[in-house]
């Protein structure tokens, strides 16, 4: 036998695994051998778990990895509403990570949910959020993994149905042609009307394409296989238009009008691994009223809408009680315009602060209100005061629409300084339209007179140390529904000269030694710029994209820009065509026939008001007439004193 | 007043870390409403020990926390709160109060009850005899490796038990642990079958942690065995 005085170990013998677990889609060599093997493995608190038989089912996807989509709210929003369902069984899916995805393409190892560890193809349907242009690719992974075509185009009767929901269906364009249905608007209102037509299609000899059809009449709801696109000879689009008659020219957006009457998740999900959110999450309100010229979620979830603080108030006892989370933390896209802060921020504290529980609120308006409630929850000296001001000077501000003045900033951090903080972030953009050189040197100049504002304030021995300054500028990316939506995106080579305009003028600044300043990749924002307004001509450019290995392009670290253009350049498809280009205002723009509510005509109106900056107030000062006001709800409806 | 809970980690759990067991523990408490005690200062944690990590893919029925509590809950009432909040690959079986000044889990161990499992193929009457082979011995020799290092130590004095069940599909092993002389199921598995598992499917092979022990009167006891229900 073998030699047993002196053994020595067989390391790979220490990878010893223990079996007869439930079943579980990856088998643990698999598990053993990638990062986080919890990511894949479900079987959370909170997760529902039905039996099968008879039930509809969907499998929902957040196409990033696990602690991204996982701290997403929407899905949990739509997960706690489809598993309320009793003919319907929602589970989660998410991509694979780069160390896993060549596994499972090597062992053709089909993509699957959590909860039942089941193969996504097995589903009736399968969801797929759209929440940022450089997730594109990975929906591409996730149907090469399910085992489902790219194209809608080229599936089998038996395929689930591919819907895609959330931010990016406002223009989608795109990715149209990978999809079999797109929703447009807030989940909460038709998805009932897509199942109960499901159900009804599969009773009597089921056909997919004339679900399809069917489907794409239901309010809100897409059919992108039901339209054409013919094109002009310069590219632009001549006309977009249905196949059938029957089917709607164009396609309203969806919303809630009673946010306090509708789904909240009381019970989420709680992940094993840390999630980029790791708190209870109460969504305040949705919508803004503060129309900033740039932002496409201050326009396209018009009109704003409140949910009553009462609610909210039960939903944070049950929703701690059911995760154990130790912090919970507000969601709204300005938590300052919420009627009720006051409230409902003493309530937080009141209940919670002595139960070992923080409270994180974040997008508040800097002010004494803000301030005093933040050294209640916060430890002043680590916490940090931000502001988003947008653009460095008061006459860009005015161009944005961005109702923030120096006298602002300036005033929240002399209060702030005097509360004891002495760290500051501000968020800025490059490139917004009709900038100039005095506009990006005012982010240096905004900076340094922050910092000298703390030396002034602060006396000399009750300073602790240096006030830190940290000063991020993001490249401007005009999105659909905007109105920028025609506006011509700046080159990469711009974005860096306008960089280095304000990197060398932070140099210039008394107090540059207080102040940091970073800027982001101008690659990625330029590809973001493309598919943001693109139209289905790119998709071809997406897949090539992908078979060339791009993935997970919203990580810096796996974002390879030179597959890109090759792409393009393979494709034949010239990107500044989508980007780097001024659109005349009669131009047929590729997501026309979405109907927000807010009009073309008052975009156009706001353009011109960009260009004579012009500030449009905001809509409990005054309405403007954007359009949503036909939803009849929302701010739209309050009484205006 | 400090308790011990006894669990189980099984299933699917077992690609679950140490630090996110102990965080799936804080969220226990807090859903369960078990009193748990916080540390002091601004960023207060609750005062909780656990026993050695248990390996990423290793199945127990032994694993240990003591927590701080700040007032008393009777066992029965916090077993049943646990049990309705839980998931069931991790089972809650014990809840303990600890006397004064006991040892902490962490520090108190000194010994791991293993048992190794393996497939009906590798099975038979050869695994008697290698145990057996293996006590009689006065010195076993092996290289022990870490990430850092590699030295030779002598586990024979450290396997206190060691014996194949009747099949010999089951060996059961009671060897040191904790955070002296700690050694590591495999490693008595190598030094008894050597070259000849490389030829097995030791993927095949499960290893399940069964208990930890400590020294009481110099005999080994259960961690379980210290302190006493709250009724």
């Amino acid at each position: 036998m073998i030699n047993r005085e002196k053994t020595y170990v067989n390391t790979s013998f220490l990878m010893l695994l223990s079996i007869g677990m439930g079943k579980l889609a990856l088998s643990k060599e698999i598990l053993m051998s990638i990062d986080k093997p919890a990511r894949y493995i479900g079987h959370e608190v909170n997760a529902v778990i039905k039996n099968p038989e008879g039930l509809i089912r969907f499998a929902m996807c957040f196409p990033d990895v696990y602690e991204i989509g996982m701290s997403h709210l929407g899905i949990q929003i739509l997960y706690d509403m489809f598993n309320s369902y009793e003919d319907v069984w929602c589970e989660r899916v998410y991509s694979p990570w780069n160390d896993l995805y060549p596994l499972m393409k090597k062992d053709h190892i089909p993509l699957f949910a959590l909860e039942s560890q089941d193969p996504v193809s097995d589903f009736d349907f399968l969801g797929i959020t759209l929440q940022y242009e450089m997730c594109y690719t990975n929906i591409l992974q996730v149907l090469d993994l399910s085992g489902i075509a790219f194209y809608a185009k080229d599936r089998c009767e038996n395929d689930p149905i591919v819907i895609a929901g959330g931010p990016c269906t406002y223009n989608p364009e795109p990715v149209a042609e990978f999809f079999d249905l797109v929703y447009i608007g807030e989940g909460e209102t038709s998805y009932r009307k897509l199942i109960d037509l499901y159900k009804e299609h599969k009773k009597v000899g089921y056909d997919r394409q004339k679900f399809i059809r069917e489907a794409g009449k239901i309010p809100g709801i897409y059919a992108p296989s039901c339209y054409d696109v013919s094109y002009n000879e310069d590219g632009t689009i001549r006309e977009f238009f249905p196949l059938y008659d029957d089917m709607p020219a164009v396609i309203e957006k969806e919303i809630v009008t009673e946010l306090s009457d509708t789904y909240y998740p009381v019970k989420p999900v709680v992940p094993y691994i840390k999630a980029t959110q790791d708190r209870v999450v109460l969504e305040i309100q949705r919508g803004c009223i503060r129309g900033c010229r740039f932002c496409q979620a201050g326009s396209v979830y018009r009109p704003i809408r409140e949910r009553d603080v009462e609610k909210l108030e039960s939903f944070a006892r049950q929703m701690i009680a059911s995760t154990g989370h130790e912090e919970i933390s507000l969601s709204s896209l300005s938590s300052s315009d919420y009627p009720d802060l006051d409230r409902l921020c003493n309530f937080l504290i009141d209940e919670f602060s002595d139960k070992h529980i923080n409270i994180s609120l974040p997008s508040l308006r800097v002010d004494a209100f803000s301030l005093d409630v933040m050294s209640k929850v916060q430890d002043v000296k680590k916490s940090v005061i931000t502001f988003a001001p947008e653009a460095g000077s008061q006459r860009m501000r005015n161009v944005i629409n961005k109702g923030l003045t120096d006298e602002d900033i300036l005033n929240g951090c002399k209060q702030a300084f005097l509360g004891g903080w002495t760290r500051v972030k501000l968020y800025f953009m490059l490139g917004l339209p009709y900038e100039t050189v005095e506009d990006m040197e005012g982010i240096a100049k905004l900076s340094n007179e922050i910092a000298k504002l703390y030396y002034d304030t602060i006396p000399k021995e009750k300073r602790v140390g240096k006030v830190n300054i940290v000063s991020s500028t993001s490249f401007f990316v005009p999105k659909p529904f905007t109105p920028f939506q025609w506006a011509k995106m700046a080159t990469m080579d711009e974005f860096r000269m306008k960089a280095k305009v304000v990197n060398d003028a932070m140099k210039r600044q008394l107090n540059y030694k207080s102040i940091r300043y970073n800027w982001h990749a101008a690659d990625v924002s330029v590809l973001e710029g493309v598919f943001a307004r693109g139209d289905r001509k790119l998709s071809k450019v997406l897949v090539r994209a992908y078979e060339k290995g791009c993935m997970f392009d919203a990580w810096t670290e796996s974002f390879r820009f030179e597959p890109w253009v090759e792409a393009f350049e393979e494709e034949g498809i010239d990107p500044a065509f989508y980007y780097n280009r001024e659109r005349p205002l009669d131009e047929v723009l590729p997501w026309d026939f979405i109907d927000i509510g807010v009009t073309r005509k008052f975009l156009e109106r706001e353009y011109e008001n960009a260009k004579q900056q012009k500030v449009t107030p905001n809509c409990r000062m005054k309405c403007s007439g954007c359009g949503a006001a036909r939803f009849h709800g929302g701010v739209c409806y309050e009484s205006k004193a | 007043m400090k308790v011990r809970l006894r669990f189980s980690k099984t299933g699917a759990l077992v690609y679950i870390g140490h630090l996110d067991v102990m965080r799936y523990f804080q969220k226990l408490f807090r859903r369960a409403g078990i009193p748990v005690a916080y540390s002091e200062g601004f960023s207060p944690h609750q005062i909780l020990s656990f026993t050695p990590p248990l390996p990423l893919g290793m199945e127990s029925e032994g694993e240990y926390a003591d927590v701080e509590l700040v007032e008393p809950v009777l066992s029965k009432d916090a077993l049943y709160r646990i049990a309705e909040t839980s998931v069931p690959e991790i089972t809650v079986t014990s809840f303990r109060l600890l006397p004064d000044r006991c040892e902490n889990a962490m520090a108190s161990v000194k010994a791991a009850r293993y048992e190794v499992i393996f497939p009906k193929e590798m099975s038979g009457s050869d695994m008697t005899a290698a145990a057996d082979d293996f006590l009689k011995k006065d010195s076993v020799v092996v290289l022990k490796k870490s990430k850092k290092t590699e030295k030779e130590i002598d586990i024979r004095p450290l396997v206190y038990e060691l014996k194949a069940d009747d099949k010999g599909r089951v060996i059961s092993m009671l060897i040191s642990s904790g955070s002296v002389d700690n050694i590591k199921p495999e490693l008595v598995l190598n030094a008894m079958f050597g070259d000849k598992l490389t030829e097995f499917d030791t993927g095949n092979i499960m290893i399940k942690r069964i208990d930890q022990f400590t020294l009481a009167d110099d005999k080994l006891i259960s961690l379980d065995e210290i302190g006493t229900d709250i009724t």
